[in-house]
């Protein structure tokens, strides 16, 4: 393979996944300038290592590296469970003098929601993402996370079921 | 089976893991059974409240450019080749490419390039539209308001049209920057989906007729007329999108053609 067919094909692997790598990546660091940086790492690294893939699943194979780096940013910058995010949920948190009514037209509930998935547990919300949001497969999800697809099944049932309980009192109240 | 047997399953069955027999065992099930039928109502409701707050995030353009640049061998450095053309052309082979390149050249290199990061602003931009309250700067479906909106924010009279007895209801209309000038963005409707029109004074006074594109995963329309460059774009499937654009076209009223 020529350089240019090797650039070529490297980028119709990864480009179309741009997006759905900073997704998960924003979701996993919760911060818009972390996933930034994680992608730009997991884009090196899947160059790096782009000449070991064998074709097949793309998305698959490049949301596993973007998880990845994203895991080894959060051990190395901050632990992921212990952080409590504090700049992001000040920013998100709807102002609570005003009135609720208000709040939810001015889209609020959009807020509430990205709080309520932003506040699951990593392992739950990950699979939450790669599910509802990027439509993975359970077997594509149990490759992405690196578990078997029972795991995926029930981190996935919990997920939902969290979320289902901190957004109920939200929808009732719509 | 019972439901805490079926729980599981209901879960598989709204995610579309489970093969036909078993679907169909869960369908069965649900119309008997409400605490089930609740259940995958709740599936579905939060499946709708994750979507509607709109969790997906696009890559930054900054990041989108960097991630477009790596690995690029040296095509920096040789203008005239761009990975583009030397794609459209491959199957030809270089030498076909090399002959045709003395007499197409190098605008058709500078064209194929600047193109590229022109689709790729549009696609920003209707992104960047879709998200909440960006969508217009002037909300109306009178074209008559909307028109004289633009006037005094750029530098050309926009052609203005509501065509939803066509289906495409117009929506408003925005200030967009594209290609380092100020540009027009008229928002339509059609059922769910948002078209973008976005248009400035074309460089190249030359018509081109529509070129169509995908990026990103939405549909572009692409073309030249009187003088002005229009992008239409949605994630209406292409075959909508082009009937969008020959709408637009057969009534437009566009300057010297009248």
């Amino acid at each position: 393979m020529s350089p240019q067919d090797d650039h070529r094909a490297f980028q119709d692997a990864v480009l179309p996944h741009l997006d759905a790598a900073y997704t998960l990546a924003r979701w996993i660091t919760r911060r818009p300038q972390d996933a930034e940086d994680v992608v730009q790492e997991a884009l090196v690294r899947a160059l790096k290592y782009f000449s070991g893939y064998r074709g097949g699943n793309a998305r698959a194979w490049f949301l596993t590296i973007v998880r990845n780096t994203s895991f080894t940013w959060l051990q190395r910058h901050r632990s992921p469970e212990i952080q409590t995010d504090s700049e992001e949920r000040m920013a998100e948190r709807p102002d609570e003098n005003s009135n609720p009514e208000a709040v939810m037209l001015q889209g609020a509930s959009r807020q509430k929601v990205r709080l309520a998935v932003g506040e699951l547990p990593l392992e739950f919300r990950e699979v939450v993402i790669l599910r509802e949001l990027e439509g993975l497969d359970y077997k594509e999800i149990a490759a992405v996370v690196g578990v078997p697809i029972g795991t995926v099944m029930s981190r996935l049932a919990r997920g939902r079921a969290r979320l289902q309980e901190s957004l109920g009192e939200m929808r009732s109240s719509l | 089976m019972s439901c805490a047997e079926m729980r599981p399953l209901i879960e598989g069955y709204f995610d579309h893991e489970l093969d036909l027999v078993r679907s169909l065992e869960i369908e069965k099930h649900v119309e008997s059974c409400t605490a089930c039928a609740e259940h995958l109502k709740h599936l579905q409701g939060l499946n709708l409240t994750l979507h509607a707050a709109r969790l997906h995030e696009a890559a930054p353009e900054r990041l989108r450019r960097w991630a477009e640049s790596l690995g690029e061998p040296r095509a920096k450095r040789v203008p005239v080749f761009h990975w583009d053309m030397f794609h459209q052309w491959g199957t030809l082979g270089v030498a076909a490419f090399a002959g045709a390149a003395l007499w197409i050249g190098v605008p058709l290199a500078e064209r194929t390039v600047s193109e590229r990061q022109v689709a790729d602003e549009i696609v920003s931009a209707h992104v960047r539209s879709l998200m909440a309250g960006h969508l217009t700067d002037v909300a109306s479906t009178h074209q008559h308001t909307v028109k004289p909106w633009f006037s005094g924010k750029v530098d050309f009279a926009p052609f203005v049209r509501d065509f939803d007895e066509f289906g495409f209801a117009l929506k408003g209309g925005r200030l967009e920057y594209v290609s380092q000038r100020p540009a027009a963005a008229l928002v339509y409707q059609h059922h769910q989906h948002i078209v973008n029109l976005i248009l400035w004074p074309a460089a190249a006074a030359r018509d081109r007729s529509s070129e169509t594109l995908t990026r990103r995963g939405y549909n572009l329309v692409h073309w030249i007329r009187s003088g002005m460059t229009y992008w239409a774009i949605s994630d209406l499937n292409s075959r909508d999108l082009q009937q969008f654009v020959q709408i637009f076209e057969s009534q437009a009223v566009l300057p010297g053609t009248s």
